[in-house]
């Protein structure tokens, strides 16, 4: 807040929205006009988005989901310790964790990759 | 002195909150300011300012004291709401952002071009806000009433005025500013006493973290017992009781029958040496059921399998049901940053979810554990629907 005057303050209010009825935000009306290439492209970039999301989501719900069903099959895995501490401690308190948080970091990477494959074409025109 | 050392650390976070605040009221002008801090949230403190909202009463308290008197099977929240983030991410976070609506319902509205969606949507956001706003100041009044001894209604005005004001001056920057720095607040706080555990680990006092049996009093024990309770002793005891036993109200030496007993609000009970009473419909717990991987319900095993992987569903797809998650990633610059926000967010749960899990009441820090020969340990038991079974289960040495 150094040399320059702050804007003036103003009413906080609701964001402006248009009197006719129809949606405040065009959705991707830009692509859309491209014709058949935009659908086209636009279709790819939803399909490459599907798969990315499917294949970070699905490895997470089967490393969640086994350890129940080992527990509840098998009761010495329910029983398990490493050395005085209970496997569940183990498991729950930290063993789950790494696997998830990689699953995140690699599907940023991706998923800025397919986006960055999508904007190539777009810019070129 | 505990009550003066409380009340410095609770003032000096309120101050900080009201600085903060202010900080953002200097730099909110426009609307884009108030509702969204000018979308220009870095990742890093947006990140923190979720991991804030995550690391709630609910889960910095609640889930430990879950995992403590219904065994680890609870740590399944603090696993499911995780990994909520990451459908967060995947689904929602880029596309969220990227739309360009300030609020949820004018993205309902926008997005499926539903004028009544968005009233809906208001009226869903204004229900699950208030749900989440009221354990929040429930909370905030026990927590004085526990740390300083004020009647409960003077934390509830206190804590709630502060923020109030602080959200109301500065808008979504103050509050972002606000929840980062309590994030940061927290975790150190769950860290020390992780360290502090670790380091002790070794000590024979601590017992086993897997006791074989039920937990048991190493000596003789005072308990003190908040709200009206329902006591079940396993075996007959003498105890010492000043306070309300069974509808009459003694002070000395009584001989108690094995079976329940009810203890009226604010007695305090000396136990001799022997097995640690439990309350009545929460039956007590051996070492193997407690440490069992299965979510109890109640502390109680029925259907242990349904009730897991009914809790893992429900935390994995509701994190992505909370308003005021969902807003904070209007705040970021881009879509982009939305969801390097939400990456960052699942590194700080998970940092502060391991300080949790290794965490005294979590790693089997039971009755016995508790005490120590250096002089009587007082011990309280919650009641239900009193205060939150975390804040009245943390077994206190004075």
């Amino acid at each position: 807040m150094t040399g320059a005057d702050p804007p003036a303050r103003e009413v906080v209010t609701s964001s402006p929205r248009p009197l006719d009825g129809t949606a405040a935000w065009p959705a991707s009306d830009d692509l859309y006009s491209r014709g058949e290439a935009g659908e086209v492209l636009l279709r790819s970039l939803l399909r490459a988005q599907l798969g990315v999301t499917a294949s970070v989501l699905v490895p997470a719900v089967i490393v969640i989901g086994m350890y129940p069903l080992l527990a509840a099959a098998v009761p010495s895995v329910a029983a398990a310790t490493v050395g005085p501490v209970p496997l569940s401690l183990v498991v729950l308190g930290g063993g789950l964790y790494p696997p998830l948080v990689a699953l995140g970091g690699w599907y940023v990477r991706r998923a800025e990759r397919v986006e960055a494959r999508f904007a190539e074409p777009i810019a070129d025109r | 002195m505990i009550h003066s050392l409380a009340l410095a650390a609770i003032v000096a976070l309120g101050v900080a909150t009201l600085f903060v605040g202010g900080r953002g009221l200097r730099i909110a002008r426009t609307s884009a300011d108030f509702l969204v801090a000018t979308r220009a949230v870095p990742p890093l403190l947006n990140a923190s300012a979720i991991s804030g909202e995550y690391l709630s009463a609910a889960s910095f308290l609640g889930i430990a004291s879950l995992a403590m008197s219904e065994g680890l099977g609870a740590l399944w929240y603090a696993v499911g709401y995780l990994a909520g983030y990451l459908v967060l991410l995947a689904v929602v976070a880029a596309p969220l952002r990227r739309f360009g609506a300030y609020t949820i319902p004018d993205f309902a509205e926008g997005r499926l071009d539903s004028p009544r969606l968005r009233t809906v949507g208001t009226g869903l956001v204004v229900v699950i806000c208030g749900f989440y706003a009221l354990p929040q100041l429930t909370g905030a009044g026990i927590t004085l009433q526990d740390a300083l001894g004020t009647p409960y209604w003077v934390g509830v005005t206190v804590l709630g005025g502060i923020v109030t004001a602080a959200i109301a001056s500065g808008g979504m920057k103050s509050i972002t500013l606000a929840q980062a720095l309590r994030y940061w607040v927290k975790v150190v706080a769950l860290a020390v006493t992780a360290l502090v555990l670790l380091a002790i680990l070794r000590h024979p006092d601590l017992g086993s973290l897997r006791p074989a049996g039920v937990s048991r009093f190493t000596h003789p024990t005072v308990v003190d017992v908040p709200g009206r309770e329902v006591l079940v002793l396993a075996r007959p005891a003498r105890v010492a009781v000043a306070g309300v036993v069974d509808g009459v109200r003694r002070h000395g030496t009584v001989a108690l029958s094995a079976g329940r007993h009810l203890v009226g609000a604010g007695t305090r009970i000396r136990f001799p040496p022997g097995p640690v009473p439990h309350p009545a419909g929460r039956p007590a717990l051996d070492g193997g059921a407690w440490s069992s991987p299965l979510v109890r319900i109640g502390g109680r095993s029925i259907h242990p399998l349904a009730a897991t992987y009914g809790v893992i569903l429900a935390t994995f797809l509701g994190a992505i049901g909370l308003p005021h998650i969902f807003v904070r990633f209007y705040t970021n610059r881009d879509g982009a940053s939305a969801r390097r926000t939400t990456a960052l967010v699942r590194s700080c749960c998970r940092c502060s979810t391991c300080c949790r899990g290794s965490s005294p009441s979590s790693a089997g820090w039971r009755p016995p554990a508790c005490t120590s020969r250096a002089g009587p340990t007082q011990w309280c038991w919650s009641s239900p629907g009193l205060r939150p079974p975390a804040l009245a289960e943390t077994c206190s040495q004075r």
